[in-house]
C-alpha cells in the first residue's frame, strides 16, 4: 500500500510559490487590456488585466496587476502626459512585470513599467478600425446628402449650457454684427466622460421625434484633453450621426482636433465660433446675391426706359412733321378741296371751289385757270 | 371713326391705359397721320389724340423711373 503524502495548504502553496519564484524570476513585457482600474488611496494602483485578443467578448485570461505607489508615482505622470489619457478600462497596455504569488492573495503581476507608445498605437489602430468599418458600411458622406436649407435659421444645439464652447457659439451667433435672427434650442447632453455617447444619441432621437422641423443639428463643445474628446471617435455615435435625417454640423474642440464624428457629419467646423460663422455666412451670401440682382434689375430697367423714351420721342417727331400747323407757321399754305389736302395739280379744274389754308385763316377761292409748268 | 374715338377717350378717362396699350394706340395713330388721304379734320383730331398719348406715355415712363429709383434705395 502506497503511503499518501499529505501537505498542509501552506506547504502546497509554498511549493507553488517556490516554483514560481524560481522559474519566473524574470520580468516580462506583457500585452493586456485593462478591464478595471482602482487608484487606491494608499497610492497603489490595482488593475484588472484581461486578454480578449481573438474575440472581443470572450475573456481568455485574467489577472490582477499591481503598481506599487513608489513606482506609480513615476509611471503615472509619464504615461498620462505621453498618451494624453489616464489608465482606464478598455485601454490596451504593454507592461513590464513579474509574476508574484502570495499564499493569501494568489497570483498577480507586479508592474514596474508601462510603455505609453504602445497605448498610443493601439488607440490609433482602434480609431482606424472604426473609420474602416464606417467606410465599408457606406456611412461616410451619407449625412452630407441631406439638404441644408438655403437659410438655416431654426437650429437644434446639442451641448451643455455650462460648456465654454456653447457660450462662445451662442454669443457669436445671436450677437452677429449684421443683425440676422436665429432660433436656437438647446438639447442638453453631457459632453465629456461616461454617458456622453448615450446622452448625445438620446438627444438626437429627441430632435428627430420632435414636432418641430429643425433646419440643422449642431453638436458643439470647447476643446479638451484627448481623452475627453476620444468619445467623438465612437462608432455608435458616428453611425447615429451619419444616418440622421437632418444635417448634422459639428464644432468640437480646437483647431487641431479632428474626430470620427466630424468625418460622418454633414459639415464639420474647427471650433464652436467657426460653427456660428458658418451659419451667418449663408445670410451674408444671400444678401449680397440679392443686392447684385437688384442692381442688375435696376440697370436693365434703366436701359429699357431710355429705349422707350427714345421711341416715344421719335413718334412725337413724326407727329410734329405731319402737323399742318408746322408748315403753315413757316409761311407755306395748304390747298384744300372738299376738306382734303390737294397736292397734285391734275386734281383741280377750272371753276372748282378751293380753300387756301394760311397760318391765321383761310381764303375761299374759285379756280379761274389751271396752268401747268412746262419744265416740270 | 369719330364715335369710336370718343369711346376710346371715355375708356381712357375711366380706366387708365397701361403703357403698352397707350404705346400701341400711339403707333397706329402716327401711321394713320402719315397717310396722305386723311381729311384735315381727322388729321387734327388724330394729332391731338396722339399728343395726348405722347404725354401719357412720358408720364408713365417718369413714374416707372421713380419706382426704379425706389428699388435702388
Amino acid at each position: 500500500m502506497i503511503r499518501k503524502e499529505i501537505f498542509t495548504l501552506t506547504q502546497l502553496l509554498e511549493k507553488l510559490q517556490n516554483t514560481i519564484e524560481r522559474d519566473f524570476a524574470d520580468s516580462y513585457w506583457v500585452r493586456a487590456e485593462i478591464s478595471n482600474v482602482n487608484n487606491h488611496y494608499s497610492g497603489h494602483c490595482y488593475l484588472e488585466l484581461i486578454d480578449s485578443e481573438d474575440s472581443e467578448d470572450v475573456v481568455k485570461s485574467k489577472i490582477q496587476g499591481n503598481i506599487w505607489s513608489s513606482n506609480y508615482k513615476l509611471i503615472r505622470p509619464f504615461f498620462e502626459t505621453t498618451t494624453g489619457y489616464p489608465l482606464s478600462s478598455g485601454m490596451k497596455i504593454l507592461v513590464k512585470a513579474h509574476l508574484q504569488f502570495s499564499k493569501l492573495y494568489g497570483l498577480s503581476l507586479v508592474i514596474s513599467d508601462i510603455d505609453p507608445s504602445f497605448t498610443i498605437g493601439e488607440i490609433e489602430i482602434e480609431r482606424q478600425r472604426v473609420i474602416n468599418k464606417l467606410q465599408e458600411e457606406g456611412m461616410m458622406g451619407m449625412n452630407s446628402t441631406v439638404q441644408l436649407p438655403l437659410l438655416p435659421r431654426n437650429i437644434a444645439v446639442i451641448s451643455t449650457d455650462s460648456a465654454a464652447g456653447y457660450g462662445d457659439f451662442m454669443n457669436h451667433l445671436h450677437n452677429n454684427e449684421y443683425g440676422y435672427k436665429f432660433q436656437t434650442t438647446l438639447f442638453k447632453s453631457p459632453m465629456q466622460g461616461e454617458g456622453t455617447v448615450r446622452g448625445i444619441i438620446d438627444q438626437l432621437d429627441k430632435i428627430a421625434n420632435s414636432q418641430i422641423l429643425y433646419d440643422a443639428v449642431i453638436i458643439i463643445r470647447g476643446g479638451g484633453s484627448p481623452s475627453d474628446l476620444r468619445i467623438f471617435d465612437n462608432y455608435d455615435l458616428a453611425v447615429e450621426v451619419a444616418q440622421f435625417p437632418l444635417p448634422v454640423i459639428t464644432g468640437i474642440g480646437h483647431d487641431q482636433d479632428f474626430h470620427v464624428i466630424d468625418m460622418v457629419a454633414h459639415t464639420w467646423l474647427k471650433t464652436p465660433t467657426a460653427t456660428a460663422d458658418f451659419l451667418i455666412d449663408f445670410f451674408i451670401e444671400e444678401e449680397s446675391r440679392i443686392a447684385s440682382l437688384s442692381q442688375r434689375l435696376s440697370l436693365s430697367l434703366q436701359s429699357k426706359l431710355s429705349n422707350e423714351k427714345l421711341k416715344i420721342e421719335l413718334l412725337e417727331q413724326r407727329i410734329r412733321s405731319n402737323n399742318p400747323e408746322t408748315i403753315l407757321s413757316k409761311g407755306y399754305t395748304l390747298l384744300l378741296k372738299e376738306g382734303k389736302v390737294v397736292d397734285k395739280l391734275d386734281q383741280i379744274f377750272k371753276g372748282d371751289q378751293i380753300s387756301v389754308m394760311m397760318n391765321k385763316g383761310n381764303l375761299d377761292c374759285v379756280v379761274e385757270r389751271v396752268k401747268m409748268n412746262d419744265t416740270l | 371713326m369719330c364715335s369710336g374715338e370718343g369711346k376710346n377717350e371715355r375708356y381712357f378717362m375711366k380706366k387708365r391705359l397701361t403703357y403698352e396699350e397707350a404705346y400701341r394706340e400711339l403707333e397706329e395713330l402716327v401711321k394713320k397721320i402719315e397717310e396722305p388721304q386723311s381729311t384735315l379734320t381727322d388729321l387734327k383730331k388724330d394729332i391731338s389724340r396722339a399728343m395726348e398719348l405722347v404725354a401719357l406715355c412720358k408720364k408713365l415712363l417718369r413714374e416707372s423711373e421713380a419706382e426704379i429709383n425706389q428699388i435702388e434705395d
